[in-house]
């Protein structure tokens, strides 16, 4: 079945293909045992997967669960209920349960029970609102009046558009500052919208709020398209998938130009000898795969990371196509369910500090839910953005203050 | 304080929950999804170990409240009452508890998938001669589901296998039987048998009935590592010829031997918008058997290709190619699993155009001597014919599985949309003519779940179904444990309360 054009009203007459195999329950994968052989590799995974389940225990937290309380509503019009938005929005919309299962597609139709949540006038968890408020009257996630003042003076116009996204540019300004300064130094002619840089919408997309997101996909297209770039570059994973899927689905048509994450262009930079990390980081580390690049983007972080002189890379149990989510579930599960991002968390936490006392990951959702459960779990590891790392290795100085920054 | 906040107390507040919407999660089975769409547990509880399983049991007694044990793909959850009750989740109790290379022999917690339980067994070197599962099938589930549908290899099915059980009786009492008697000894777990009866056996097929199964040891074998398949097939008017390959090859050493019909495999050449599939079988062949060989050397695995070849041929089999005849048959088992091969995708396409659902609606499961497999299925297709199930535009298709001891395990279903009063109308019908037919002839119906078949009495081996009764009322006089087992109380049941 080829889902790539499949919006999200197509899912909404997919819930009966799942059969109740159960695979999400025991926690996958979709792959039969083989007296033969064990799986192949890419199908060798760690026991727990999916969050909602290891936190929430019960089948209705599953792919499974939702898919069957999906059918109901939108085949036996079954009401909606308080409990059944809760099962609904705790899904940390990490994408596990379509790698067990890209059969049924088990989040899609999640997503698409949150539109309907939504197109049908139900309470939805209580701070969506006001973060729906924030994306759509400040243009930002996090309701702020001003940026940051972190970007090196960039122009508005050029063939590489940087996408800095919320977090970076609101909370993060060191991760935006460094990310540009190492692709400049590998000869792209980098811009930036500055004040014009609206939030992608990620939470409205994630959250069902299709009036919202649709407004928000108009308004940033408009402004990409006057950058005239050809390639919009994003260094938060949700930022990245938000572009390079949700927009082209919700448009149905494919975009005027490349995404990518800035990894995938660091890596090539690399590759092309265009950047050349000399300096040895003589440490051990393990790198955290956001969700939202956990199937699509898993190599060029650690080519990133090989190509650093000294650096040793010791991966997690979950890790690559099978990694974990870091608690902050599309912001939805961070935002909404506190205790659950929590326990999530310290879940990654933990399983990172085996791992080394410091953990990198490429994403400023991920690396501020890891660096603030740490802290809240007194866990004494260090929490770094890749950037950070290549920018010492290129001897670029990671200090803000080095650059003349601008009021974006 | 009543059952819900004892129970509580029992199993720590996040392992229990009465919230309607989480109960209705739970409605569902693997292939039959029908009428259980309604129906809904009262509460769900997850006890974690064997003694809080047995603490929610006592206070189930006390309070005359129903318990059913849930496995995880379909199985049991269909003993219990029609609407309201306990359903247990051992969803916790997932752990492998023994792999033993050198006495052969593996126990796992009931909630371990078949699937975690093969691949932790096939690293010490063995394998569990079943059928090759997903996750979703977990270890107990599929020893007392009273259905035929788990396992199903030349060995037998996987309550064949069984060795031992630990469980919880229906008064609380923690009990190890079989193999499992002798877990705490110096011999430790080693033999089904011990004192006279099979009590092993008590438990297998039950339902959950006489008691939570909390533990299970399995049989295992050394894990050959050569192995191989071959596919056959004869024509629509042969289907004696290919009686006498399955009578003859389950009496060799194979690993397994599989029978279809053509209609498991060409329903897609008639329906679907995607240019609809091309047969993958030539135009004469109708029965199909595919066979898994394993051996400990080349040699012995060439012999033993060898001896199939020659068999099939004396009988006029004809052999499938190997893109088809090996390939596809080894993945088509995973249907569970179509990511595994391009042509199982096509297959989910054309099951999408034909019906916006998957479900295999199985109406029977049945076990009968495999040298009557021409006159069952004869009976088969002139019922399914008449209530038109048969043949395209909505093919019934048969599974076959011959066992050693030259039983044959079969079932038939079809691709149905339960959400169609007509089609479901004529499955019934289709099934309950079948049903009586071969209740005639000496079979039992194995579908005997409750909640799908809720008028069903059983009136084939009475005296059987009789001894049962009399056993669960010795144990369960309260009828606490999957409570629509073994009684006659579906018909006009009652929702039980708190």
């Amino acid at each position: 079945m080829d889902f790539s054009k499949w919006t999200l009203e197509d899912y909404k007459k997919w819930q009966d293909m799942c059969m109740h195999c159960g695979t999400c329950v025991a926690r996958g994968p979709m792959i039969p045992h083989n007296n033969r052989e064990l799986p192949p590799d890419e199908w060798q995974s760690p026991d727990q997967k999916c969050p909602s389940l290891e936190y929430y225990n019960f089948r209705s937290h599953t792919g499974m669960g939702r898919l069957l309380l999906t059918a109901e509503v939108f085949r036996d019009n079954m009401e909606i209920t308080d409990d059944l938005t809760n099962i609904m929005y705790t899904c940390a919309s990490c994408g596990m349960c379509d790698e067990l299962c890209p059969t049924y597609m088990p989040m899609k139709v999640m997503l698409a029970m949150r539109q309907e949540i939504n197109e049908q006038g139900k309470p939805q968890p209580e701070p969506l609102a006001e973060l729906y408020a924030n994306m759509e009257q400040l243009k930002n996630l996090f309701g702020l009046p001003e940026r940051a003042k972190a970007l090196p003076e960039l122009p508005q116009k050029g063939k590489d558009l940087y996408f800095t996204g919320c977090y970076t540019s609101y909370l993060l300004p060191k991760i935006a500052h460094v990310n540009a300064k190492i692709m400049q130094a590998g000869g792209l002619e980098l811009c930036h919208m500055g004040g014009e840089e609206y939030c992608c919408g990620e939470v409205a997309y994630q959250g069902g709020n299709r009036k919202l997101f649709q407004q928000i996909v108009k308004q940033n297209l408009n402004k990409v398209s006057d950058t005239g770039a050809e390639r919009l570059i994003c260094s938060c994973a949700h930022c990245y998938k938000t572009w390079k899927e949700a927009y082209p689905n919700i448009l149905q048509k494919e975009l005027p130009f490349e995404v990518l994450h800035v990894t995938e262009v660091l890596a090539q930079l690399i590759a092309d000898r265009k950047l050349i990390p000399q300096r040895p980081i003589n440490k051990t580390v393990t790198f955290h795969d956001p969700c939202f690049l956990r199937g699509s983007v898993n190599k060029a972080p650690r080519e990133v990371l090989r190509a650093i002189p000294g650096l040793r890379l010791k991966e997690m149990e979950r890790y690559g196509r099978w990694s974990y989510c870091c608690g902050s579930g599309a912001k939805i599960s961070l935002n909404c369910y506190p205790d659950y991002a929590a326990y999530t968390g310290s879940s990654r936490v933990e399983e990172a500090k085996k791992a080394a006392d410091e953990v990198i990951t490429a994403c400023p959702v991920c690396f501020n839910q890891i660096r603030y459960t740490a802290k809240a779990d007194q866990v004494d590891i260090s929490v770094e953005d890749i950037s950070i790392l290549l920018a010492e290795s290129l001897d670029i100085s990671t200090a803000l203050n080095s650059v003349g920054g601008r009021t974006l | 304080m009543g059952f819900f906040e004892r129970a509580k107390a029992i199993v720590g507040p996040d392992s229990i929950t009465n919230s309607r919407e989480v109960c209705r999660a739970y409605g569902y089975n693997t292939f039959l999804s029908y009428k259980q769409r309604n129906l809904s547990t009262e509460m769900i509880v997850m006890p974690h170990n064997v003694q809080e399983v047995a603490e929610v049991i006592k206070l189930a007694n006390e309070y005359k409240v129903p318990i059913t044990p849930k496995g995880i793909a379909g199985g049991t959850g269909f003993g219990g009452p029609l609407k309201g009750g306990v359903l247990l989740d051992l969803f916790h109790m997932d752990k492998v508890l023994l792999v033993d290379p050198v006495n052969y022999k593996a126990i796992a917690e009931p909630a371990c998938s078949f699937f975690k339980f093969s691949q932790e067994i096939f690293k010490a070197g063995m394998m569990i001669p079943t059928s090759e599962y997903t996750c979703g099938p977990n270890v107990a589930a599929s020893a007392i589901t009273p259905v035929n549908a788990f396992g199903k290899t030349r060995y037998g099915r996987n309550c064949d296998l069984v060795e031992g059980f630990e469980v919880v009786l229906p008064t609380g009492e923690i009990c190890a039987v079989g193999s499992l008697a002798y877990e705490n000894t110096y011999f430790g777990p080693f033999y089904r048998y011990i004192h006279g009866s099979d009590l092993v056996g008590l438990f297998i097929q039950s339902n959950g009935a006489f008691g939570i199964v909390t533990k299970v040891a399995y049989m295992c074998q050394k894990r050959p590592p050569y192995w191989s398949s071959c596919t056959y097939y004869w024509k629509e008017d042969e289907a004696g010829l290919c009686t006498e390959a399955m009578t003859e090859s389950t009496a060799l050493e194979l690993f397994d031997i599989h029978l279809n019909d053509k209609w498991k495999y060409e329903f897609t050449t008639s329906v679907g918008s995607r240019g609809k599939l091309k047969s993958i079988l030539p135009d004469d062949a109708y029965f199909v058997l595919h066979f898994t060989i394993n051996a400990f050397s080349e040699d012995e695995l060439t012999a033993k290709l060898n001896i199939i070849d020659d068999l099939c041929q004396k009988l006029k089999g004809v052999k499938l190619g190997d893109e088809v005849g090996n390939t596809f048959f080894d993945t088509w088992p995973t249907m569970h699993a179509p990511v595994i091969h391009p042509l199982n995708y096509g297959m989910w396409d054309c099951l999408y155009d034909l019906n916006r659902t998957n479900y295999h609606f199985i109406y029977d499961s049945i076990n009968y001597p495999t040298s009557k497999f021409p006159e069952v299925y004869g009976k088969i297709r002139e019922i399914c014919s008449k209530y038109g199930l048969w043949g395209f535009p909505r093919p019934a298709v048969y599974d076959g599985f011959p066992m050693r001891g030259q039983v044959i395990c079969s079932q038939t279903w079809s691709f149905i949309n339960s959400r169609e009063d007509e089609q479901l109308t004529n499955m019934f019908n289709c099934r309950d003519e079948f049903r009586e037919w071969f209740g005639s002839v000496g079979g039992t119906h194995q579908q005997h779940i409750p909640p799908i078949t809720p008028e069903y009495v059983w009136d084939n081996q009475r005296s059987d179904y009789e001894l049962l009764r009399i056993i669960k009322k010795a144990l369960d006089p309260n009828n606490i444990l999957s409570p629509g087992t073994y009684s006659e109380i579906w018909g006009g049941v009652k929702q039980y309360g708190f």
